[in-house]
């Protein structure tokens, strides 16, 4: 006969309960992994599927506070747009540093959202954009700018704080054409690690306009269910940085806007963009 | 030089005392001719310098007619025509008489025309895409030259130009300034372009749509969009204007714009399009816009149509 002795009988309690935890994390980890998947759509272009969930939003700074948001489920571009993306589409391509595998920039906002239509007609999908108004329909399954809600889920890529890798900003020449590691100019679109969940450029490069209209107080009375901006305003919001800019604004949190909606005179060649759609 | 200082020094100083004059512009003999938007339809009007006998000589309530470019000798337009809508929209080259008769297509997906100075040709460009329209000025393939004689269409020797906009035909006939945008790896910049050779060059000047004095001594283009500059240009010296020579001319507060310069034949006045911000290419929506004239030697200027209509892209009947 086995006689246990309690220490014992915790010590195995305390064991088990150590490899249930494990277990369990790592089925959850696997669930992630198995989500997040990668297609190619008609015309050829690699998008990711980012399934539906929650997150924290912001850094807790004045224009960013954090609060908890709901994502629906969305594909978006695995790389920035291209030149060759717009090229295929037969469409003007404004770009200073040209080559058709550089990040399209020097977009102004109604441009980027005339490529997206562009890209859905090509597909045969429902354009998102009226192109009278610039109201976007959410519900069309066509091509769109990310919101900045979806946008930053997809940089976060379930990490939390400024950088989805470590925190050493150190890390970021690793993962981001920036200030301190570009030539001045764009790269090559994917010439960095991807995040986790397989996006390439998420940081630097070309900053990327969103969807939304940019309120610096928007966070504090926004949704908690996809949220989507504010309904009017002057300057549409750009994430995660560019080639000529520094850690401050190349990371997964910080907001920046611009005001070149449709102004020749005032395009930068550090905006670009990448498009989503909505998930099935 | 320091004639010229003084001479554009001091219409700055009167515009930023107020100690503005009415200005008359009875005595101009020139006729202008622009850009207008009435009954969801552009047409072209002509109309007397000092604002009076306005005449619409397009009239065609089912066509867009815009950017109108009145020949050397005052007797043709060359203009541009929009058909369709939205993306399915298309736009071509067309040539009129000063009245509006005979008119005629010279180029399909032609825009931006200019006139050569001895009337023999007229340069422009093409909408780049042939998926859909684009309204931006920037949005063009080549430069081209159309021949008033043959009516025969060559391209420049330099096949490889692109995002031109806002032509303008030097008067000594040697260059053509026109302002590019993410072409030839140029950001977004003025420059001068050899009509019968195959280089060209920056200006110096930054901004857009730089546009010949009638002699060709001085240019005028916009620095931003609430501001003309003026200065001296030489296009034999690199680079061809002088930062020293920059003169800024005029400009309007936060929540307006001035666009579409264009010298008078007699190099006294500047016309030009002023109103709430809006949308300055081609055919783009400009509710409020009118048609100004500014006096070089003074600086003062005044509107002369007051309708708002989207008033835009005047150009002087010599």
């Amino acid at each position: 006969m086995i006689i246990i002795s309690p220490e014992d009988y915790m010590k195995k309690i305390i064991l088990l309960m150590c490899i249930i935890f494990i277990l369990s994390s790592l089925s959850c980890k696997k669930k992630t992994e198995t989500s997040i998947k990668e297609i190619t759509t008609k015309s050829g272009i690699e998008m990711i599927f980012v399934p539906e969930g929650e997150f924290i939003m912001g850094d807790g700074s004045a224009d960013a506070p954090l609060h908890k948001v709901k994502i629906s489920s969305f594909y978006m571009d695995k790389y920035e747009v291209t030149q060759k993306m717009y090229k295929t589409l037969d469409l003007p391509n404004p770009s200073h540093f040209k080559g058709e595998n550089r990040p399209a920039e020097m977009v102004a906002w109604i441009n980027a959202a005339i490529y997206c239509n562009e890209r859905s007609i090509e597909e045969g999908l429902t354009p998102c954009y009226d192109e009278k108004t610039w109201e976007c329909n959410f519900e069309a399954n066509g091509y769109r700018l990310p919101t900045e809600a979806e946008w930053e889920y997809a940089a976060k890529a379930g990490t939390s704080g400024k950088f989805f890798f470590a925190p050493d900003p150190k890390n970021l020449k690793n993962y981001a054409v920036f200030s301190k590691n570009s030539q001045g100019k764009t790269e090559t679109a994917g010439s960095k690690k991807p995040n986790p969940w397989g996006f390439f450029d998420i940081y630097g490069n070309v900053a990327e306009w969103c969807n939304d209209f940019y309120d610096k107080d928007y966070y504090k009375n926004s949704p908690s269910r996809d949220p989507r901006g504010p309904k009017n305003g002057n300057e549409r919001v750009i994430r995660g940085g560019s080639w000529n800019d520094s850690e401050e604004i190349v990371n997964s949190t910080a907001r920046s806007k611009d005001p070149s909606l449709s102004d020749a005179c005032i395009l930068r060649d550090t905006i670009g963009f990448r498009c989503v759609r909505k998930g099935d | 030089m320091k004639k010229f200082f003084v001479f554009l020094l001091f219409p700055m100083i009167m515009l930023c005392l107020g100690a503005e004059k009415e200005l008359d512009l009875s005595n101009i003999k020139y006729k202008i001719v622009y850009e207008s938007y009435s009954n969801n339809n552009w047409d072209i009007y002509i109309i007397n310098a000092d604002g009076s006998n306005k005449k619409n000589i397009t009239n065609t309530p089912n066509i867009h007619e815009m950017y109108p470019k009145v020949s050397p000798n005052g007797k043709k337009i060359a203009f541009v025509v929009d058909t369709g809508e939205e993306r399915n929209r298309g736009r071509d080259l067309y040539l009129m008489n000063i009245d509006g008769s005979n008119r005629r297509l010279i180029a399909q997906h032609g825009r931006q025309p200019c006139w050569s100075p001895d009337g023999k040709y007229i340069a422009f460009t093409k909408s780049e895409s042939t998926r859909r329209f684009s309204l931006e000025s920037w949005s063009t393939k080549g430069l081209f030259f159309y021949n008033m004689q043959t009516g025969k269409i060559t391209e420049h020797p330099e096949t490889t130009l692109e995002h031109l906009y806002n032509l303008c035909w030097s008067p000594d006939g040697q260059y053509i300034i026109a302002t590019v945008l993410g072409g030839m790896g140029f950001k977004h910049t003025n420059i001068a372009i050899e009509v019968k050779g195959s280089s060209y060059f920056e200006l110096n000047v930054t901004g857009c749509r730089p546009e010949f004095s009638p002699r060709g001594k001085y240019i005028g283009w916009g620095p931003s969009d609430r501001q003309f500059n003026i200065a001296k240009i030489d296009l034999s010296k690199r680079p061809p204007v002088a930062d020293k020579d920059k003169i800024p001319f005029l400009y309007v507060t936060e929540g307006y714009e001035v666009y579409h310069l264009d010298w008078s034949p007699d190099g006294k006045y500047i016309a030009f399009s002023f109103g709430p911000d809006g949308e300055q290419n081609v055919g783009g929506m400009a509710p409020g816009w009118n048609i100004c004239v500014a006096e070089v030697a003074t600086g003062r200027w005044k509107m002369i149509t007051f309708d708002g209509n989207h008033n835009k892209e005047p150009d002087w009947v010599p």
